[in-house]
């Protein structure tokens, strides 16, 4: 921990490793370790078989950041793809079948650090959690309660043994394997995440979580989530992370997939908080993800809410497709950037069927020497009959090292369309800073709140929790940014 | 072909004096014949096709090629009274057609000419340009040669076969100096069996203080393919006025950069975009903030009817150094037809903090409530359509204040919407 003398600064307090026994497979990528991972696993072949498709797949393609047409605003040294492990377990894993009363209490103090507890009493009333640790889930939480009701919540390796039809049928219906670099190398190696069903006509009695944790060394986090609402359901989801504070970076390249069926709603929440780096810019998370929803059916809803405060490099576009006639989608997000990080993040909305809808609002906020970019596409297609989507992309700059970057692609291919798209660039307006210093405040505390105001548009779409937790953390995020 | 035959027929007949000059050229056509035209897998160029260009087999023109009486009575039209002119005809003055008094001299290539920066987007077209040219045309305005007229430049291609054209101007405008200039890229009716492309490169240097205001008038023949580069450089206390009109060709990319240099300039870029049938155009346009106490403002329209499509890609980019940099951008997009098509990508790069910028960015169709205020007063929906188009591109060519100017863009851009609608 580098920054340990500054001890009024703020710290990353999520920083700490975790001393447990992991079991791990040897460093590299290549078929043997696939089949290695597999078979550790336990899992059917079709699952062998597409890992071995989209490692193959992978193998064809240059990393998009070496190559010869790189479009995104983030530079960082090539990636040596044989120098990470792709599956660390902490040893004493429980069976899923068995109580929580046999995981190591290592784990659970971890967790309680991080202020997540597995322990039944202690659990937050309301949210069922299921966590994943490195590249395995370790608990899941509430299952009575939702079984119950017949919603599905497990990890994907479980949901792949116990509800194998529906797994297979949605399993990369979203995200092909042939999506992008990090899509095929997820498709390969993908370690654990969360699956969620809801049956048709349920309205899930509980909001769902999972929070993710990566601990072990020189490792890459693969998980991939897939989330089904199936017709007339509704589900909220929100999802945490945090890593370790180490000096070499690490590798998250996620895939989360949701597929909304006629009039079901699915809202996904993310607070991301990896570890940024230090004050250098040294180590951090590379944050490499690909999140894809599709609303397949008709008057379907799907509503992206993130918070992205940080890893070292983010590049993330939460999407949306509008397949079925009436759907929407919605984009909501923070990205908050400061030192050295580098955020390149966006959504792309794809219109497709007829009267789909569709509202994008991004606010960035850099700080310091980092860089942040907005990148966003909605496209129109000549099925979508008077499709509508309306964009919002402010940025706010704070110290006169950083950058922010706006880049939104519009494509519109049918004339019923209408479309707007505002983005607008600034610092904070001395003048509001002046007004509340003249009435007592710090300035710390001033631009706080004005960043807070800055993101209201934002938080108030997040679950009350999450929008209680973001605004803390942009709070504490900014206040050793602010010169 | 542009192949080495060709090349090497062009070198005989215009060889460059500077050694060192006839080797960049050497190279840049070696690396345009290495790479070819640009393709839809640069992100600059991702949606815009240039495979019928490439598919086509092209000539180079060698030389002005003799007008025919009715090109002659055609181009004479366009050449108002009310302006200078300079014609050329294939990338070459015509002296007949023009007027004397222009200080234009034609200077040839040097070492210089052939600097381009290597993440250039168009670089592989301004490897072309550069590859088949041998002379630039030097405009140069000053104390002594101030017009009182508006110059217009126009350009014409006569061939006989599918003939690419190269060009390079550049204009200097002096300190404290005033130039009201019009490029005139003109269609000739006789031509129109022929498939030409015209690759015009432009720089206009503008000196302290000094006021430019500029039209561009893209209106080859529907089937030509027009590529230009346009650079404005703003000293300190300078004004620009730029409005960039792309009515013609097949295929068109103007690439358009306004950079500034020193505190204290102002520039108004605009653009508008009229297309109907598979016309395409792509619109390019870059302002950087290199130095702070700047103003831009950019407002690019586009009306798209049959099967057209536009590109608007606004590229502005703040340095750190720029402080106090105010930037305004806007895009409207019109879609008259169903099949027509849109793309607007507005892209802000900030790397000083106490600046504004901003982009704004839409598409859609004519109001209908507008429309049946029309008809209810007994217009039939044809003119209404035509009205309102027209109301919705003329707004644009006010910001050139000039009175001389507007009405020969008028003229211009009447004729085309009476043409599409």
């Amino acid at each position: 921990m580098s920054n340990k003398t500054e001890s009024a600064s703020y710290e990353y307090k999520y920083g700490f490793t975790t001393d447990i026994e992991m079991e791990t497979v040897p460093k590299g990528l290549s078929e043997d370790i696939l089949r290695l991972i597999s078979a550790k696993k336990n899992e059917p072949e079709w699952v062998l078989n597409y890992r071995l498709k989209a490692y193959r797949h992978w193998l064809t393609l240059t990393e998009p950041a070496q190559s010869e047409n790189k479009w995104a605003q983030v530079n960082y040294p090539p990636i040596d793809f044989q120098d990470l492990t792709y599956y660390a377990a902490p040893k004493n894993k429980p069976d899923a079948k068995k109580s929580m009363d046999e995981i190591d209490p290592e784990l659970i103090k971890t967790f309680e650090r991080l202020g997540i507890p597995l322990q039944e009493q202690k659990r937050i009333s309301g949210v069922a959690m299921d966590v994943v640790f490195d590249s395995v889930s370790i608990a899941t939480t509430h299952n009575e309660e939702l079984e119950k009701v017949g919603v599905i919540f497990c990890s994907i390796s479980e949901a792949i043994k116990t509800h194998p039809e529906l797994v297979e049928k949605y399993f990369g219906s979203v995200v092909p394997l042939t999506d992008n670099y990090y899509a095929a190398l997820n498709a390969a190696v993908f370690s654990d995440g969360s699956f969620v069903y809801i049956p048709k006509g349920v309205r899930c009695p509980i909001d769902l979580s999972t929070y993710f944790r990566i601990n072990a060394k020189e490792t890459g986090q693969f998980e991939r989530t897939l989330i089904v609402a199936d017709e007339g359901s509704f589900v909220n989801y929100l999802e945490g992370c945090t890593a370790p504070q180490r000096d070499e970076n690490q590798l998250h390249s996620a895939i989360v997939e949701l597929v909304a069926l006629d009039n079901a709603e699915i809202k996904y929440s993310t607070v991301q908080n990896w570890y940024t780096g230090d004050k250098e810019g040294k180590g951090g998370i590379y944050n490499f993800v690909t999140k894809r929803g599709i609303c397949k059916g008709k008057n379907s809803k799907i509503s992206w809410t993130q918070v992205e405060s940080g890893s070292a490099i983010t590049w993330k576009y939460p999407s949306v497709i509008l397949q079925g006639d009436n759907s929407e989608g919605a984009f909501y997000s923070v990205a908050l950037t400061h030192d050295y990080m580098q955020a390149d993040t966006g959504t792309k909305m794809i219109h497709i069927g007829k009267n789909t809808k569709s509202t994008i609002i991004s606010k960035g906020i850099s700080a310091g020497h980092s860089s942040n970019a907005y990148r966003g596409l909605v496209k129109i297609m000549p099925s979508a009959e008077n499709a509508r989507n309306y964009s919002q992309c402010d940025s706010m700059l704070v110290g006169d090292r950083s950058s922010a970057h706006t880049f939104p692609y519009i494509e519109v291919k049918n004339n019923t369309a209408v479309l707007e798209h505002e983005a607008t660039t600034s610092r904070i307006s001395e003048d509001q800073l002046f007004y509340l210093q003249s009435r007592g405040l710090n300035t710390e505390k001033s631009i706080s709140m004005l960043v807070n105001g800055f993101c209201k548009e934002v938080f108030k779409e997040l679950p009350l929790e999450f929008s209680v937790e973001a605004v803390k953390l942009i709070e504490m995020k900014l206040e050793n940014s602010v010169g | 072909m542009l192949d080495q035959n060709i090349y090497n027929q062009f070198k005989l007949k215009y060889p460059l004096e500077s050694l060192k000059a006839a080797g960049l050229r050497e190279k840049a056509f070696q690396a345009f014949a290495a790479q070819g035209f640009p393709t839809k897998k640069e992100e600059a160029w991702k949606f815009t096709s240039l495979s019928e260009a490439k598919a086509i087999d092209w000539n180079i023109a060698l030389e002005e090629s003799m007008l025919s009486h009715d090109e002659m009575v055609y181009v004479s039209k366009q050449l108002s009274s009310d302006f200078y002119n300079i014609v050329f005809v294939n990338g070459f003055l015509n002296k007949t057609l023009s007027d004397s008094d222009v200080p234009v001299e034609f200077k040839d290539l040097e070492e210089t000419d052939f600097n381009v920066a290597n993440d250039f987007p168009d670089l592989k077209l301004i490897n072309l340009s550069r590859g088949f040219s041998f002379q630039k045309a030097v405009i140069s305005v000053d104390k002594k040669s101030q017009l009182d007229k508006p110059l217009q430049m126009v350009h014409v291609v006569s061939a006989k076969t599918s003939t690419m054209v190269q060009s390079i101007v550049q204009v200097n405008v002096a300190d404290n100096c005033e130039l009201k200039l019009i490029q005139h890229t003109l269609g000739l009716t006789s031509q129109l069996n022929n498939q030409h492309a015209f690759n015009a490169d432009l720089q206009i240097n503008i000196g302290k203080a000094a006021n430019v205001k500029f039209a561009n008038l893209q209106n080859a023949n529907t089937r030509d393919f027009s590529f230009g580069r346009i650079q404005f450089s703003l000293s300190q206390d300078s004004q620009l006025t730029s409005l960039d009109l792309a009515l013609g060709s097949k295929t068109s990319r103007h690439y358009l950069a306004t950079e500034f240099t020193a505190e204290n300039a102002n520039a108004g870029v605009y653009g508008l975009t009229l297309l109907a049938d598979e016309q395409h155009c792509d619109q390019y346009t870059y302002v950087h903030h290199k130095i702070g106490h700047n103003n831009s403002a950019q407002h690019y329209k586009s009306i798209l009817t049959d099967k057209a499509q536009s590109v608007f890609r606004g590229r502005v980019r703040i340095e750190q150094d720029a402080q106090k940099a105010n930037s305004e951008q806007l895009n409207n997009n019109l879609l008259i037809s169903k099949a027509a098509q849109a793309t607007s990508i507005p892209q802000l790069e900030i790397y000083a903090d106490d600046v504004k910028a901003g982009h704004g960015s839409t598409v859609g169709q004519l109001n209908k409530d507008e429309i049946f205020y029309f008809l209810s007063r007994g217009i039939s929906e044809k003119k209404a359509v035509q009205l309102l188009t027209h109301g919705f591109a003329k707004e644009l060519v006010y910001k050139l204040e000039n009175e001389v100017m507007e009405n020969f863009v008028f003229q211009t851009l009447e004729s085309k919407l009476n043409e599409i609608f």
